[in-house]
């Protein structure tokens, strides 16, 4: 991939966090639904839960309005997906050629 | 007032507290054996262009799974991208990919709960990724070009959301949460409807991948135009 086209890729998915996060949808999404409607609901006495706390749960992140926190949070978390991303996909490359 | 409640809890994948021990268990098991067959399956075919395209499919998938679009009846629904990272990266770099956007959703955002990313990442990274694939290539098999690749990834991109949506409704029935003869119809039913914004979505970002790096897509049957498969 070129330079350019990179770089063109990563501001194109900016620039549509940017413009969709703010108008996502806030209703139930298809699990949530469902659960509701059916009336299930997470139990305590399913499985155990997470040992430690996600530091920005819901995408909120603390201080920021939750339109901001989402756009922020989606935009910081792209570019951490696309480091992370590429770092998994170099190092597999790597492992090939061992 | 539940609902509202609810809302609070969970986001978009399943959360911790709807699986029984045992489904939890067994789905981490499995995850853990499919993403490991994946990662050593997606080594070996990992090509240059692959690495940073490998890395933009992965913030594209981020950032688009928090845009829930509505699907009317006071419901929404968000992209999965499944389908769509398996046929720009492969079945395995793609099934690697989206594994590794829930994880992070899940340590970070506390999307989808800890105890059920087992659950999680077998559903959509492994059965919808590798199955929507299957579905790709099947489609393409028989209608080859531009436009059926077009066409194989919207009905890719469909199958993908449903088998991930029978998968968790199955998880959460075995769990006895939910009886299957409710959770299975209800979950199907309604993704059978988010399945089309879902492919949607894969449709105008393959379409504009085609225009402007047809190059990018991955496709194998390279071996098939040369007569062979």
């Amino acid at each position: 991939m070129r330079r350019k086209d990179l770089i063109a890729g990563i501001i194109i998915i900016v620039a549509l966090a940017a413009l969709f996060i703010p108008f996502a949808s806030e209703a139930p999404d298809g699990l949530e639904r469902v659960a509701g409607d059916k009336g299930f609901f997470p139990s305590a006495s399913g499985t155990a839960r997470s040992p430690f706390a996600a530091p920005f749960p819901d995408y909120r992140i603390p201080g920021m309005g939750d339109k901001t926190s989402g756009v922020v949070s989606g935009i910081a978390g792209a570019l951490a997906m696309f480091c992370i991303g590429w770092g998994i996909a170099a190092l597999l490359k790597k492992m090939r050629a061992r | 007032m539940t609902i509202v409640a609810l809302g609070q809890f969970l986001r978009m994948h399943i959360p911790d507290g709807f699986l029984s021990n045992s489904v939890t268990i067994a789905a981490w098991a499995v995850s853990a054996g499919g993403i490991g067959c994946s990662l050593r399956k997606a080594s070996a075919g990992m090509r240059d262009r692959t690495i940073p395209l490998m890395g933009i499919t992965a913030a594209f998938l981020f950032s688009a799974q928090m845009v829930n679009f509505p699907i009317g009846g006071g419901t929404s629904g968000h992209l999965m991208g499944g389908a769509l990272a398996a046929i720009l990266l492969g079945p395995f770099a793609g099934s690697v990919t989206l594994a590794c956007v829930l994880v992070f959703q899940c340590l970070l955002f506390q999307d989808g709960g800890l105890t059920a990313l087992g659950a999680n990442v077998f559903n959509m990274a492994l059965g919808g990724t590798l199955g929507g694939y299957a579905v790709f290539r099947a489609v393409m098999f028989i209608y080859r070009g531009e436009g059926g690749t077009l066409v194989a990834a919207a009905l890719a991109s469909w199958f993908s959301v449903v088998l991930a949506s029978l998968l968790c409704a199955l998880e959460i029935g075995l769990s006895g949460v939910s009886p299957l003869g409710i959770v299975v119809p209800a979950m199907v039913g309604i993704h059978g409807v988010i399945g089309l914004g879902e492919a949607a979505i894969s449709v105008a970002v393959l379409s504009f991948v085609i225009k402007a790096r047809p190059d990018l897509i991955y496709l194998k049957p390279v071996r098939a135009e040369e007569g062979g498969l």
